[in-house]
Parts: C-alpha cells; structure tokens; sequence
C-alpha cells in the first residue's frame, strides 16, 4: 500500500466530515419563517401561565445572542465548524442547557455494547448458517431452514421486539419489559450489576439477532452458490483435497469477501442505533435518545446524531478501505 | 466398443476404461453423456481425444477423476494399474487425484484460487497427499515442480492475478506431475492461450510426459495440434466413441465417415479451395436419431443406419470404428472412391 494513498484517503475522509458538518449548518437555515428561539419561549411561557408578551423580543433577542445567532451568516460558519472540530455540537434544545455531546455520551456505550454484540452475533450465525446451507455434502436439514430465515429477515427488528415483549417478558414474566437496568440500581463496575445489564440486553438483542441471522444467511448462501461453480472450485476437487479444506479455504475464503464489506457497513452504522427496538424496549442508547429528540423537535441533538452517524460510516469505511487489501490480494493502491 | 490403444500387449495397461457410461437424469428425460466408451492406454502412451461440443469429451474426463455429480450417474470400470476408481470410497477417490489420476484444467485462466499464493495451491496438494513430508521438503518440492515447468521458484510467492495466462497454465501443470501420477488428464490445455504460448505449453507437458512416463489425455477439438502431438486418436459423437487408432493410420485410412470429415475439414498450406465444414450441428441427447448417431449428417449414410447402431469393427491391431461401411465392400475408402467417381481413393487427403 502507497503512502500518497492513505493521504488521499484521509483527505477524503475529511472532506467528507466538513460536508456533512456544512450540510448540517445550512440546513436548518433554510427552514424559513420559524424561529425557534420564539416559538420556543413561547412554549415555555404558556406553560408557566404567563400568557404575556412582554420583554419578548428582549428575551429573543438576548438568546439569539447567547447562540451567536446575531452574528453575520459567515462567521457563524467559522465558529460552528471550530465548535464541530473540539466536538462541540451545541447545547439540547430540549434539554436546555445540557450539551448535546453530552446526551450522545451518555447513550453511546448502551448502543455500542448491545447493537456491536448482536451485529456479531447474527453476522457469524449467520454467515456459518449461510455457508453450511450451500454446502452439497453438509447436512441436508439446514436447508430447511432457509424458509424460516426468509420469514424472519423479512419481520422489521422492533414488530419482532413487540412480539418477544409481550411473549416473555409479559406473558413468562422472563425478562424485564424494558430498561437497560433495573430501575433503583445505581450503575457501578461490578459482576452483580453487569449480570443485570446483560439481563435486560438478552431480549433487546434477541429481537436484532433474529432479525438479521437471516440476511446474512441467505447473503452467504447467494454467494456461495456462486461460488461453487467457479473453475477454482472444481479444480479444488480435482486436486483431491479434503472436503473441509475446499469448504473453508476456497469456498469460503472467496464468499467472505462481499459479507466483510457488508459487515463494515453495518458497524459502520451502529452508531446511529438499533432505531426502533431500543424504543421498543425502553432502552437508554442513542436510538432512544433519537426518538426523543424527533417527537421533541430537539434539532441540535438530531443534527448530532446525525453528524456522528456520518463521521462513524467515514471511519469504518476509511479502516475498511485500508484493511481490504489483506483480505484480497487483488486488490492493491499502487 | 472394445478397441485397445496398448501397442504393448505384454505390459499391462495404464488406464483401462471399460463400458464408461455417464447418465444424467433431468426433468426432460434420462441423458447419455457418455456412451459405453472402452479404451487401453499403455504407459507413457499419449491418446488425443477429439469431437465437436458437447460430444461428451470433457464428461469423459470428469467420469474418469470420479467428479460427475448428481443428477449425473456413473456406470463401468475404470482401472488405473491395478486400482479400480470405480471401487474406491470418497475419501480412497480424494487421495487417487492427482496421485495416479491428474489433471491439467480447462481453464487455467480461473483455476486458481484467487485470494491465495501460487505456494499455497501447490503446496496444498503436495500436504494432502504426503503428509509426511517437512514443511522444507514442500518448499524444495515447490521449487522442483516450477523449475520443472520452466518457472522461476520466486513464482510461488505470487497471486494468481499477476501471472500471465501461459504462466497460470504452466502452474497447473506444475501441480498436475508434482505427485508423478500414471496418468494426466488435459482437458483443452492451451484453448485460452496464443498459439505461441500454446506451442510452448504443449512442449513442456510433452517434455514432462516423456521425463515420467506418464500416460496423457489431450482433449480437444484441435486436428492440427493433434496430429503433433498424440500417439492415438480417439473420436467422439454423441457420447459414443465412433472410431480409435494410431494417429497416422487414423489420418491416412480413416474408416468412419466423420473421422474422415473432421480430417478434411482440416486446412492444408499451397492448397486453395472453399473451406469445407461438417454440415449440421451434433443432435441433442435428448433427441437422438435412431440406429447410428451421425447418419443424419453422414454423407453415406445406407438404409441400414436408421435401423440399428453399428458394431464396432476392428481394423487392424489397435485400429477401431463403428460404423456399417465395415461390412460394405471397400469400406469407407471404396465408397468415397465411387462417390468421387475416381479410380483414385484419396481417403484422408492429409498430405
């Protein structure tokens, strides 16, 4: 691998992150006739009961300064894209005066502990399963399973959530309904509590892991299939080599390369959450903090998160350009 | 058809094939790939197997390294020395390639594994069939076999992608004679290549052959290089072995009309003239004609050809043919003779 590459590469990468966070600078400035500093006080203030109008521009007018939003367009710019680089993304419209990084923080380490171990879980399951279905000479009773994995790659993660809810954790009383811990525990580093976070994670991640076994399955299945009547193949088995090296060392050595590519896209996504199952099951990560945001009109942490989704993908990608090289030989930045 | 290809009736034969038949069962019906194909190979002999697409040439070389899948069947014998491929077990047949049986692919072009080293695929082979050699006698073997095929031993430490086409042919027969087998199976080895490379190819797997007294298979539909290259001539139509025999006498006294069509269809230097084909195209297996296969193109085709299949008739000591000219005065050459309406019998007009 040239070095001029990896510079080209970064550069990109950068480039990358100043678009979205420019996309993320204009955007809500183009929302035209609402201001949300007014609408806001005025939200605050019907709710304090005090349906009154005075001092109302003073108090927009102070807040506007507070934001720099009384500064010329260009300078609010500079000063945004310098607050973006220290990582500062501003404070929760919603959560006033809470940072919004400070909300991403927070639900962050939920998200990534969960939704990273049920991405791997369901990738390997699948993926074996996948392989295994394809093989002529594995046992012919995987591929009956192949209906039941297209059924439950095509259930959406949080109806399948609902339906595990309501069976275990309503009906068997199994698991918690919802949580990341239980409530009245004061989250600390030890086994006692760590045995109740994984509790309250088994059927969260359950529902993602089922829902995606079958993707990745039938993924590998395709490409294996594929596979198998390649010429390499077929002169594997003249070689007389043994069925279990031909398996993992031609067949799927080759298949794995599209799924690695599939698997650092979804990592690469983690960030943005499991979505819907984490609100389905009350969960405290970033999918959650999402939903909130969304129903709250909460637009800086939105743009947050959306701006961490985007910095994330860029990495995974960039590591995934610079590691692609090792897994195939043929591909090569000279 | 029992046709023997050994000139040398003392020694026993190399590669015996007996009544080799390959069914595949469809939807649309039962399918003869291979129809009762019997021949002799003596050691260090070298047969050319030839005939148009899907005249069952390659089915021949898939049956005999026992890789015919299902829907695919096998039926007869195949002898290698002594060890009979039929017989053996998965595991017996996995360790019979490339031992006593090799074969030099195809297509050379995709053989390779392409996310693995050129050492890596050679020594595959070399640890599966000898486990017990060091990891430093696999390399010096590696070494050995590309020197072997004219190749620099650095080669090894390449991907298949940078290597040229004659580099990844030279490769695969690299692996073909790295165990010394009886026999090697090419199946159209040079057809990807440039007649120069193919030139080259061909040398050194004759080279190679020679060296070790391996028994080759050349298949192909290649008259030319043929008639360079193998000892005896084995032709093909639908499945069914119509006419084998030393090259020579082949290409001088051919006794089956499409023998003797496919030599004519050959272009020769100096002489001009209208290039002349095979008219029609081989018929489907699924719809094959009654009595002899190729009468529906077969220029002397008598009424006795719808009626039953030809015998297979000797011509000599290892020079066969099904045909029913066999039994008509003069044969083939008498007939060509009188259709020609010349006292002259130019049977295969080769020189």
């Amino acid at each position: 691998m040239r070095l001029t590459y990896v510079f080209q590469r970064v550069v990109l990468l950068l480039a990358i992150m100043w678009m979205a966070a420019s996309i993320n600078f204009v955007l809500p400035r183009l929302a035209t006739g609402r201001d949300p500093i007014r609408e806001r006080i005025l939200s605050e203030s019907a709710r304090g009961g005090g349906a009154t109008n005075i001092g109302m521009t003073e108090m927009v007018a102070e807040y506007r300064k507070q934001f720099g939003l009384d500064e010329p367009l260009p300078k609010q710019y500079v000063t945004y894209l310098w607050n973006t680089l220290r990582f500062d993304l501003g404070k929760s419209l919603s959560n006033y005066p809470k940072p919004v990084m400070r909300l991403i923080s927070e639900a962050l380490p939920w998200t990534l502990g969960i939704v990273t171990a049920s991405t791997l879980i369901s990738f390997t399951l699948g993926t074996i399963l996948g392989a295994l279905i394809a093989w002529p000479r594995a046992p012919r009773i995987l591929q009956y399973t192949v209906p039941f994995l297209l059924t439950l790659s095509a259930v959406p993660f949080y109806i399948l959530g609902l339906i595990l809810i309501y069976f275990f954790a309503f009906q068997l009383k199994w698991f918690p309904i919802g949580g990341g811990y239980p409530i009245g525990t004061i989250p600390a580093f030890t086994l006692a509590f760590f045995g109740k976070l994984v509790y309250h994670a088994l059927l969260p991640s359950l529902s993602m892991i089922l829902a995606s076994t079958g993707g990745w399955a039938l993924g590998m299945r395709g490409m294996m299939v594929t596979i198998q009547g390649e010429d390499y193949m077929n002169y594997a088995e003249a070689k007389g080599l043994p069925d279990r090296r031909i398996f993992f060392g031609y067949a799927i050595r080759n298949a794995l390369l599209p799924q690695t590519t599939g698997l650092a896209l979804s990592l690469g996504h983690i960030v943005a959450g499991a979505g819907l199952v984490e609100v389905v099951f009350g969960y405290p990560g970033i999918g959650s903090l999402l939903g909130e945001s969304i129903t709250r009109f909460d637009y800086t942490t939105i743009y947050g998160i959306v701006f961490f989704l985007i910095v994330s993908l860029g990495l995974v990608l960039f590591i995934l350009d610079m590691l692609y090289p090792l897994i195939d030989p043929r591909i090569s930045y000279e | 058809m029992t046709a023997a290809a050994s000139q040398s009736a003392g020694q026993a034969a190399t590669l015996r094939v007996r009544n080799l038949r390959v069914d595949y069962f469809t939807d649309a019906g039962r399918l003869r790939a291979c129809d009762d194909v019997s021949f002799e190979l003596g050691p260090g002999q070298r047969l050319g197997l030839v005939g148009e697409s899907g005249s069952g040439k390659s089915t021949i070389a898939l049956a005999l390294m026992q890789m015919i899948r299902p829907p695919g069947k096998v039926g007869g014998q195949v002898f290698v020395e002594n060890d009979e491929l039929t017989a053996m077990n998965d595991a017996e047949i996995r360790s019979a390639r490339m031992r006593l049986i090799g074969m030099v692919p195809q297509a050379a072009m995709s053989a390779l594994n392409p996310v693995i080293r050129v050492r890596a695929q050679i020594a595959d082979v070399l640890q599966v069939h000898e486990p017990s050699l060091t990891s430093a006698q696999v390399r010096a073997r590696i070494a050995e076999v590309l020197e072997a095929v004219e190749l620099r031993p650095e080669v090894a430490n390449l991907y298949p992608h940078e290597l040229s086409g004659g580099m990844k042919q030279r490769i695969c027969i690299a692996i073909a004679v790295a165990l010394r087998p009886k026999v090697i199976i090419a199946d159209e080895p040079t057809s990807a290549l440039d007649v120069v490379v193919q030139r080259q190819v061909m040398d050194t797997i004759g080279r190679l052959q020679r060296e070790m007294n391996i028994a080759v298979i050349l298949i192909g539909h290649d008259m030319g290089l043929m008639a360079q290259f193998v000892d005896h001539l084995a032709v093909m139509y639908a499945g069914k072995l119509v006419e084998i025999g030393p090259t020579r006498e082949l290409f001088a006294r051919p006794t089956h009309p499409y023998t003797h069509m496919l030599i004519s269809s050959l272009p020769t230097l100096g002489q001009k003239g209208v290039f002349r084909g095979i008219p029609g195209i081989t018929p489907s297996l699924l719809a094959l004609p009654s009595g002899c296969y190729f009468r529906t193109r077969c220029p002397h085709a008598m009424p006795v050809c719808t009626e039953r299949a030809p015998e297979t008739t000797s011509h000599g000591s290892d020079h066969a043919s099904a045909c029913h000219l066999a039994d008509v005065e003069g044969g083939l050459a008498g007939r060509i003779a009188i259709e020609a309406g010349s006292a002259t019998v130019r049977a295969g007009g080769f020189e």
